[in-house]
């Protein structure tokens, strides 16, 4: 694999772009330049690789206000998006708006799709604020430091999490900070030992 | 039966490093044609499903429960203040802890 991981950009430049990495970045466009987002979960470790099946695709945004919404709302629609939970755009508002996920999916399909919430907690705010943009050639996604996808992913705890945990440590423990993984790890009450990670 | 799932665990992050440190020792363009080979068949088995969007959130919605309790215990969480000097990913500090540098 050759990656080169300065700052807040990795570039992984020559990959075969799967149906999901298309899907992905097509979507990802319709948020660009009017808010901002981060993918997360077990899309990033696919993103890098991982050998496995995913259907959907984690993303978060700052929260919006209604009429903010209803705008992206109308950008989605006319990209060839619909929301697969029922209700107009002020039921799925309402819903963001209380916490929870809406999914997205292009016309006729509903996998793969995409997951999408407002930011709801620090460590959302904080993937939004230190977010790192993945360079694949002549595309981009953002996405949020690997460290605190880690960390999270352990502290999610499935098989699946606890696997991509470990593939993303085993690609990028030599670049990682780990004094930032350590301070997620504590922060979110998991550890890494046990794994092997840390 | 835990025992098992832990055996099984085991045995699958073994796996999971063995096939990382593949991906790392070869080329971008060779670990990605097979894993679009592997995904392409994946999302065309999901797809031959035909779940309409009523059946697919019902089919998902223990999974939604299990992330947004997860994600419900998160908003106590509160980050330490960062240090002025704390290495930061968006900071484009480059070298040392930091890590700056290929993954090849």
């Amino acid at each position: 694999m050759e990656i080169t991981y300065r700052g807040d950009r990795l570039e992984l430049k020559g990959k075969a772009l799967n149906h999901m990495d298309r899907f992905v970045l097509s979507f990802v466009r319709l948020l660009e330049g009017y808010v901002d987002y981060v993918v997360v979960g077990g899309y990033v470790a696919v993103l890098f690789g991982r050998s496995r099946g995913t259907e959907d695709v984690d993303v978060i945004i700052r929260r919006l206000e209604h009429d903010e919404f209803l705008i992206l709302h109308d950008r989605l629609r006319r990209g060839g998006y619909y929301f697969l939970n029922p209700g107009g755009p002020d039921g799925l508002y309402r819903m963001l708006a209380e916490g929870l996920r809406v999914r997205v999916a292009l016309e006729g399909t509903v996998i793969p799709n995409v997951e999408l919430k407002f930011a709801s907690s620090e460590l959302d705010e904080y993937s939004l604020r230190h977010r790192v943009a993945v360079v694949l050639d002549d595309e981009h996604v953002y996405v949020p430091p690997i460290e605190l996808q880690i960390a999270y992913k352990l502290y999610l705890g499935g098989d699946k999490d606890v696997e991509d945990a470990v593939y993303l440590w085993e690609l990028f423990k030599e670049n990682l900070d780990a004094r930032l993984l350590r301070r997620f790890m504590d922060v979110l009450g998991v550890r890494g030992e046990p794994y092997g990670i840390g | 039966m835990e025992l098992d799932r832990e055996r099984r665990l085991r045995e699958r992050l073994e796996f999971v490093r063995f096939y990382a440190r593949w991906v790392k020792s070869v080329p971008n363009e060779v670990w990605s044609k097979q894993q679009a080979v592997l995904i392409e068949s994946f999302l065309d088995s999901a797809r031959n499903f035909a779940l309409g969007p009523d059946e697919y959130l019902r089919m998902v919605s223990f999974r939604e429960r299990r992330v947004a309790e997860a994600e419900a215990r998160l908003k106590g969480v509160r980050l330490p203040e960062e240090s002025a000097n704390e290495c930061s990913r968006s900071s484009g500090s480059q070298g040392g802890s930091c890590g700056a540098g290929q993954a090849a």
